[in-house]
């Protein structure tokens, strides 16, 4: 048995040697079937169905407060107290945030991200540090000395691994800290697997006894364990009610539409990313259909060829379990090479998504080809070989063997295969056509995104983002102080032609961005009610801003040097803000207060009006925007923002200003961190990079069903050319001119392709609609894009059909007719 | 060794039936040499095929040796197929991508001959035939006669009872011929029964009698001569 399955293998090997061009195409075919899936599965299998490294991760829920223009947003202090006293839904809830750290001390001072986690988050998810303790009530207590857990990555980065490094005292923010614990690789709190993740962990410190009428500031992420028995939908239920109290409580702090929810937090997780996920795993299936389709076409024309062989070997004896063993043998030899090829490809296919995979695609570690993947390859190898390997071999394994043996051995080939195959290339044009439509809609949404102005000229210009420390910068003089040099030292680089400082910089990817309320003056009753509050995005910045980024102003003036602290208190608003607030038109002028009084209680007056900018993406229509000169916000007590984004504009190429950027920032300040140095083209297009992603890769699997579905056609022409020899043959003779000829083969492949677009385009249709969460701007019935994919797939498939169709004309009769 | 009686065999295309043997009654002893002629299309491949047991949609009776052919499931007739029976054809169907050497080692793999003994008969016929040289080639390296030489030996290879050969020499020249020819004789007389379809009078005069078929009717005597 051994011995003779060795001998199958070894001549299913010299069979497919000896015949290069068509082992070269099946093994070609199912390696781009079988890696391109791999690879999507990879994706799948680390972002969605991997779950959390956390302890019955299906437990873990994150709370969510919403209002009208945050339908995702924080808690603040005070409803997380609220929610921990009130909520029955979970055994355990933990606050956190995320911020940044900067270490100094030994060696280049670092800026870390940090996040801030209550003492019970860590007990929550049911993990504990690698190496030492983690955070006891004790560190949770405000003003406690400084402790802190480093991630793995940092241990090893920074600490070379140190066994010893718990009890090291650093120096972060310009403050001691004592290092505590390690946490194990790949650890993250739920929200932070989006993004690079954070180094560090320090407790969050909150004040039970904070003021719990200051309802404000959202700027807490909350996780809870559900109770045994709740599920998540009761515990946003109970979330929503809670809120609905909070809003009933203090009327003043609230707007009507002021709710909350609960949501499980792989769901959470993934949930933005999941449809463009899914849609890659539909496209690859779909292409990984059009690979088997094409491989049992290639390997049915195969046993119609070898049906000779087929009877020849039953002749000397063998039985028909053996002739299906060895030409099943054959197929998973075909599988076998297919797959190793296939994995290979899903390798580098992986390691190519991973690196041009958006920061925002959650998980982005955890993917990578591993146990299950290769499961999953072996699966669909073993699967797909058996299912090509078959159909054949169940054909070939009862041939007719006085036809087959008889006087001129002829190998014929059923009507019934014929169809067959036929069926299998109108069924590869058809997955075909579903492949290059959606990827048509995803490339026509993509232009129309990159046609979208975004309110300013990104060329040009290059970005940063610098921290000051709170020790080292304590008073608002001394931020408001570097920052004026720093831009001022910016101004003078050569080569640039004007600098600013921003609070948040348009679609760098971080939403720093946030929005405050203001009421007008003479608008309003006092206190004001949530209705005549107005709400909008706030920006703080230096003067040049507008200029720099070649935002127009519309009406009035921007900002200027004169508008400084103890001058007139100023404030620019965009053209949505000017229009919503003041619909006659008057907004220059006009004055407005910000909040409700607390850290900014002056009268602003409006001076100019500016072109809207997409600070939220290029997808998302512009919001409110106000903004307040870097010099006079706050206006009270608070401190302006430490972190700023610096932006350049330079006269040439912005990335050789970031040398000069660095310098001046060190000439300032050895110690200060300048991070995320990169122009603003490279900043927008890692905004757009995840429906770039996306579209490039629907875009490469329809090109390869294209290519895929043409071979198909050819296949099947040039095998029907071969098949109907004689009669071409006696066609010629009888006088058919090569035209007619011609004619003859390209209708039939016309047809074949004229039925495949037609029911594909059906598919299409019902397949559009699953896409449409990813369209921009394009109906998922778009008439263009379905045009311009029939006319492409006709167009390939009869240019496929050509080639046999030439073949035809130049049959010789007499040799054709001899040949019989 | 061989007796049909009243044997059809015929293709059903909807309500009616194309007969390509009609009543056929033949017997064949062993160590005859039987040629069967007729012109194309009489059913001269179709009635090799049933003898040879790979055709079993016929009706009637077929005795050989002492088994009941007609009341043999397929499987069993694939088994005295594999046990008695070795097959010349006219185009010599080796196949393409194996060497002589294992072109030769097929039937035997067929038959479960372990690989020690395999091998033995292997270089045996290698011999017998005077094809050790060529043993590494492939059949397109061969002429024409070289592969009918190895078509006849590999027909031979698993020593069986019967040889059936349809057109052995069709494709071959006159001189190949003769020695195909030739080779079929010194089988014959060493034991094996020979059943050859040719068109070729001279051919057919190296076998012991001739049996004529038309439209599938067997029109010259069915019956073997008596013993000399």
């Amino acid at each position: 048995m051994i011995d003779s399955l060795r001998q199958d293998v070894r001549v299913a090997l010299r069979g497919l040697r000896r015949r290069p061009a068509f082992t070269a195409l099946v093994v070609l075919t199912l390696a781009l079937g079988i890696g391109a899936n791999t690879a999507i599965f990879s994706v799948v299998n680390g972002v969605l169905l991997r779950p959390l490294p956390y302890h019955h991760p299906g437990e873990i829920a994150t709370v969510w407060m919403q209002w009208p223009s945050n339908p995702h947003g924080e808690l603040s202090q005070p409803e997380y107290w609220d929610l921990r006293e009130q909520s029955r839904s979970f055994s355990r809830l933990a606050a956190y945030a995320s911020g940044l750290l900067t270490l100094t001390g030994s060696g280049q001072p670092e800026r870390l991200t940090a996040g801030f986690a209550s003492a019970g988050a860590l007990p929550l998810l049911g993990v504990a540090p690698a190496l030492g303790r983690g955070f006891g009530p004790e560190d949770d207590q405000p003003g406690r000395p400084q402790v802190v857990l480093l991630s793995d990555g940092l241990w090893r980065r920074r600490f070379g691994a140190d066994p010893h490094v718990i009890g090291r005292a650093l120096r972060l923010d310009d403050a001691p800290a004592t290092v505590i614990g390690v946490m194990p690789p790949g650890f993250q709190l739920p929200t932070d697997y989006t993004g690079p993740g954070m180094e560090i962990w320090a407790p969050l410190q909150l004040d039970p006894a904070i003021d719990r009428s200051e309802r404000g500031w959202h700027w807490v992420r909350v996780i809870g364990r559900l109770r045994p028995g709740t599920d998540i939908a009761a515990a946003s239920r109970e979330v929503a009610a809670l809120a609905t109290r909070m809003r009933e409580t203090y009327p003043g702090e609230y707007k009507s539409a002021f709710s909350g929810f609960a949501v499980s937090a792989a769901e959470d997780l993934v949930g933005d990313v999941r449809p463009a996920i899914l849609v890659l795993l539909g496209a690859v299936g779909l292409l990984l259909l059009i690979a088997c389709a094409n491989v049992a076409s290639l390997l049915l024309a195969r046993a119609e060829a070898r049906q000779r062989e087929v009877a020849v070997r039953t002749a000397l004896g063998a039985g028909s379990g053996r002739m299906m063993r060895q030409l099943l043998t054959e197929s998973l030899v075909l599988a076998a090479a297919g797959g190793v090829l296939g994995l290979l490809l899903a390798d580098w296919g992986v390691r190519a998504i991973v690196a041009a995979a958006p920061p925002t695609l959650p998980r982005l570690e955890a993917i990578g080809t591993d146990g299950w993947v290769l499961g999953f390859t072996l699966l669909i190898t073993t699967a797909t070989g058996v299912l090509f390997g078959l159909l054949p071999a169940l054909q070939a394994a009862r041939p007719d063997l006085a036809v087959a043996l008889g006087e001129g051995g002829r190998s014929g080939s059923s009507a019934g295969r014929q169809r067959f195959r036929r069926g299998l290339v109108v069924a590869q044009i058809a997955l075909a056509v579903v492949l290059v439509t959606s990827a048509g809609l995803l490339l026509r949404s993509f232009e129309r995104l990159r046609g979208v102005d975004p309110g300013f000229d990104p060329d040009g210009l290059l970005t940063a983002q610098v921290e000051l420390s709170p020790v080292r910068y304590e008073t608002p003089a001394q931020v408001r102080s570097f920052y004026r040099q720093l831009v001022e030292a910016l101004e003078r680089i050569p080569g640039v032609r004007s600098a600013a400082a921003v609070r948040a910089l348009p679609m760098t990817g971080r939403l720093e961005i946030g929005d405050w309320s203001f009421v007008i003056e003479g608008r309003h009753s006092w206190p004001p009610t949530p209705a005549e509050r107005i709400n909008a995005d706030w920006q703080s910045l230096t003067p040049h801003y507008f200029g720099t980024l070649k935002i127009p102003v519309l009406q009035g003036r921007g900002l200027e040097e004169g508008d400084r602290q103890g001058g007139q208190q100023v404030v620019v608003v965009n053209r949505t803000l000017a229009r919503s607030a003041w619909p006659e038109g008057n907004a220059v002028g006009q004055r407005i207060l910000l909040g409700g009084g607390g850290t900014d209680s002056v009268w602003r007056t409006v001076v100019g009006i500016v072109g809207d900018v997409r600070h939220r993406g290029l997808s998302a229509e512009p919001r409110p925007e106000m903004y307040l000169p870097y010099d006079q916000f706050p206006a009270g007590t608070g401190a302006p923002s430490r972190t700023m984004r610096l932006v350049l504009r330079t006269g040439g190429n912005p990335s050789a200003a970031a040398p000069a950027l660095r310098a001046a920032a060190a000439a300032l300040d050895p110690d200060l961190p300048v991070t995320e140095v990169q122009t603003m083209t490279t900043a927008l297009g890692a905004w757009a990079a995840e429906r770039r992603l996306t579209m490039l890769l629907v875009g490469g699997f329809a090109l390869l069903a294209l290519t895929l579905g043409a071979v198909g056609v050819y296949g099947v022409m040039a095998h029907l050319v071969v098949q109907r020899t004689r009669e071409i043959g006696v066609r010629i003779a009888l006088g058919a001119a090569p035209r007619s000829i011609l004619g003859l083969v390209l209708s039939q492949g016309a047809w074949l392709a004229g039925l495949g677009v037609g029911l594909g385009l059906l598919a299409a249709l019902a397949a559009s609609r699953l896409l449409s969460g990813l369209l921009f701007d394009v109906a998922p019935t778009d008439p263009v894009t379905y045009l311009v994919t029939i006319a492409a797939l006709l167009l390939v498939a009869v240019t496929a059909a050509l080639i046999p169709a030439r073949r035809a004309t130049r049959t010789d009769p007499v040799e054709a007719l001899r040949s019989e | 060794m061989i007796r049909l009686t009243n044997l059809d065999r015929f293709y059903q295309t909807g309500p009616s039936r194309t007969y390509v043997l009609r009543q056929v009654d033949l017997a064949i002893r062993q160590g005859e040499f039987v040629t069967i002629m007729g012109p194309s299309g009489a059913g001269k491949s179709t009635l090799l095929s049933v003898l040879g047991l790979l055709d079993h949609a016929w009706t009637g009776e077929y005795r050989l040796l002492d088994h009941e052919v007609h009341r043999l499931p397929p499987k069993k007739r694939i088994e005295l197929n594999k046990r008695y029976v070795g097959f010349v054809f006219q185009k010599y169907h080796l196949l393409d991508d194996l060497t002589v050497y294992e072109n030769l080692e097929i039937p035997l793999s067929y038959r479960d001959v372990k690989p020690k003994e395999r091998a033995a008969i292997v270089a045996e016929t290698l011999d017998r035939f005077r094809m050790v040289g060529k043993k590494d080639l492939y059949p397109a390296q061969l002429s024409g006669g070289q592969q009918q030489l190895v078509g006849v030996a590999r027909a031979v290879i698993a020593s069986p009872s019967l040889l059936l050969a349809d057109e052995p020499t069709g494709n071959l020249h006159s001189a190949q011929g003769e020695e195909i020819m030739d080779l079929f004789t010194r089988l014959n007389r060493d034991g094996m029964t020979i059943v050859q379809v040719t068109h070729s009078e001279k051919n057919a005069a190296y076998g012991h009698r001739t049996i004529q078929l038309r439209d599938g009717w067997i029109v010259e005597p069915a019956a073997p001569a008596p013993a000399s």
